[in-house]
């Protein structure tokens, strides 16, 4: 029954996310064709009808809408997603150049986040209102009041320029040293596989301050949830009872944790959709060149192909890192399992 | 009565040459230190090897609190100012954390009012029952299995080996209570205390839980503390009652002696309710008061139409005045 059972969630899981994709394409393509005529930017104003007409049927933009739509998810399942109308580049190609950067330094800010906001949030459960939970709770205020470029531009004056701890933000690595062997795209990983120590303690210099930024910025909410799902475990019945029939403290303190888990799983998912969207601003502070700056450029010159490929890529992290997020929880809690079935 | 008698260490020395739990002068308070509220005052209790001891009062009076301050497990904020607990020779109120948690579920268990809810979600019941079993006996994982499949099978769970491994949201009411009772079980504890365990349950599961109770406590010779507010289920189950009100035993005797000849104006009064005459309902007036709110005087005096200037002034010492039968009255 169990293998049977998880292959045919994941696949349910799976088809209901390429649905979803599907959606999302259909969106945006629409959004996209209604906003403006990219031919126009292309050719800037002073271009004859003439000459707009030609390359309006070059590019296709002539035929009707529908037919658009199905060439484009033609091309879209080969995997490729049309060419930027103003480098002439394929997207996947500009893509592949800029994603592993963006997703070394989300997956570093989440790492960082969870790492401040279990731990915090569990101890903080211990004694609500005692001085762990009061410093954690402004600590947290703090990330989600302030905004977080503004907290990139506080971190930079005071590591990288007062303190000098961190490098002047100028993105991945020393400007002009070489990066290691492209594997992974991600500097730091690629370092650490090819065995060079200085680069890949270099790029974790590099890496610090913008990761400190989302994980502060982005994670508050992960702090709180944890907190108060702890208190509602430490309070319940069963803990009680784990305490009354003599179990250790350390396998008490384990059966509240891992049943505060499931709903901190989900939002730490929400948190990380959360924090991808801010990495775009938190990557034009550091100077990262991830797909921040990308996206935002490709939609001000109304260059619909890369905005298309970003943001049904977004969309497939998404949706990929809530299928992780549920898996966990269904292998932690037999009634989020039954409740699959 | 003698004022020698009254003030000996254990009020109720006497009842047992020498009882397995005796709990004496107990006071449990909360809030701050300086304005503390108390919320059981003076409880006395003895409960003889191998005897059912229930426990009644109504809802608040701190019978559950009770049952706590036994097992050391008291709540956050919540702390035992005064008195002893003597379990077996040991004072478990100056015991070592680590010899305190050998006794819980080992020596003493605790079976609760909502079984489904003690048990934790994420785990079978059996890998729960087992893991109590390991953590006291140090048994195998297989043996201790093997324990708790017989023990579910001893307390009438059908397929106890399949039920073993299913999850706590699973069981019925009553068969999840079967569970909570094999939890206290599989250690042979000397002593189990039962805190409201039908309550909540249909009047038919409520016989069937009891009866596993009795029979289960009868064939491993444990001491059983029945908590309840419900003076029928207590009838039909011990052979000594302890009455509580307000966070102060009132009455102790046989219980044969103190259903049928009541000392208390509050005992009374619950058996008037239970059994009222007929064509009539009974109930007592008033309510329970706050915890905190009690003066020195009886804390049954505001609702008892016996009170006099004496009750309302101080509270009544606890005498023998029958056989192995106590009271905390002015009137008697
Ligand atoms: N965690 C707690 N903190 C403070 N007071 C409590 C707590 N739990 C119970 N109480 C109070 O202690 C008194 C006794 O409660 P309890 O022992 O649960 O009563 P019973 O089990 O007899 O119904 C009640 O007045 C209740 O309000
Ligand atoms: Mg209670």
């Amino acid at each position: 029954m169990r293998r049977g059972f998880w292959l045919r969630y994941l696949g349910r899981r799976l088809l209901a996310a390429v649905l979803a994709l599907f959606g999302v394409a259909v969106i945006v393509f629409v959004v996209t064709r209604l906003l403006g005529d990219p031919v126009e930017l292309i050719l800037g104003q002073r271009a004859t009808p003439e000459q707009a007409a030609q390359l309006r049927a070059e590019l296709g933009y002539d035929d009707p809408l529908p037919q658009q739509f199905v060439r484009y998810i033609g091309d879209l399942v080969q995997g490729d997603l049309g060419v930027s109308n103003y480098t002439q580049r394929p997207v996947t190609d500009e893509i592949a150049d800029r994603f592993p950067a963006t997703l070394e330094l989300a997956l570093a800010g989440m790492l960082l986040g969870l790492l401040w906001t279990i731990p915090l949030g569990v101890i903080a459960a211990q004694r609500p209102g005692g001085w762990v939970d009061r410093v954690s709770r402004a600590v947290a205020e703090f990330g989600l009041a302030i905004p977080n470029f503004f907290f990139g531009l506080l971190l930079i004056l005071l590591f990288a320029y007062a303190l000098g701890w961190a490098p002047a933000p100028v993105g991945e690595l020393d400007i002009g040293a070489s990066p290691p062997p492209r594997v992974t795209g991600m500097v730091v990983v690629d370092a650490l596989l090819a065995g060079d120590l200085p680069t890949f303690w270099s790029a974790l210099k590099y890496l610090a301050l913008p990761a400190i930024t989302l994980a502060v910025t982005s994670c508050p909410p992960i702090l709180a949830l944890t907190r108060t799902s702890m208190i509602t475990a430490l309070r319940s019945d069963y803990v009680r009872s784990a305490r009354a029939f003599g179990l250790p403290p350390r396998t008490v303190r384990w059966y509240a944790l891992k049943n505060s888990l499931v709903p901190v799983l989900t939002m730490s998912a929400m948190t990380f959709g959360f924090l991808v969207g801010n990495t775009v601003l938190v990557e034009s502070v550091f100077s990262w060149p991830g797909m921040g700056l990308y996206s935002v450029q490709s939609m001000q010159r109304f260059d619909y192909a890369p905005v298309l490929g970003v943001v049904l890529l977004g969309s497939a992290i998404y949706i990929l890192v809530y299928l992780l997020a549920d898996l966990i929880s269904m292998a932690i809690d037999p009634r989020v399992r039954e409740g699959q079935t | 009565m003698s004022a020698a008698q009254t003030q000996s260490r254990s009020v109720l020395a006497g009842i047992a040459d020498d009882p397995l739990l005796e709990i004496s002068g107990l006071v449990v308070e909360t809030g701050p230190a300086r304005r503390p509220i108390e919320l059981l005052r003076s409880i006395e209790l003895a409960i003889p090897k191998g005897a059912r001891v229930g426990v009644v009062g109504e809802s608040g009076s701190g019978k559950s609190m009770t049952a706590s301050a036994i097992l050391g497990v008291l709540p956050n904020g919540v702390r035992a100012r005064a008195g002893t607990i003597r379990f077996d020779g040991r004072d478990l109120m100056t015991l070592p954390e680590r010899e305190m948690r050998r006794i819980r579920g080992g020596e003493i268990s605790l079976v609760s009012q909502n079984a489904v809810a003690s048990l934790n979600p994420l785990m079978t019941v059996g890998a729960q029952i087992a893991k109590v079993c390991r953590e006291h006996t140090g048994v195998s994982k297989q043996e201790a299995w093997t324990r708790t499949v017989e023990l579910l099978d001893a307390l009438g769970i059908p397929e106890p080996d399949v039920r073993a491994r299913s999850y706590p949201h699973h069981f019925s009411g009553g068969m999840a209570q079967r569970v909570a009772i094999a939890m206290a079980l599989i250690c042979s504890p000397q002593l189990v205390i039962a805190d409201e365990p039908t309550t909540g349950l249909d009047a038919t599961i409520q016989a069937q839980v009891l009866e596993v109770i009795d029979g289960s406590v009868k064939a491993s010779g444990a001491a059983l503390l029945l908590i309840s507010h419900d003076l029928a289920v207590i009838r039909a189950m011990c052979d000594i009652v302890a009455v509580v009100y307000a966070g102060s035993l009132l009455e102790y005797g046989p219980a044969d002696e103190v259903l049928n000849r009541p000392l208390s104006p509050y005992t009374q009064g619950l058996i008037r309710c239970m059994d009222p005459p007929e064509g009539e309902i009974a109930f007592i007036p008033g309510r329970i008061p706050e915890p905190g709110t009690l003066g020195a005087g009886c804390p049954f005096a505001e609702r008892c139409d016996r009170a006099t200037d004496a009750c309302r002034a101080q509270q009544p010492a606890l005498r023998q005045l029958r056989p192995d039968h106590w009271v905390s009255c002015h009137h008697e």
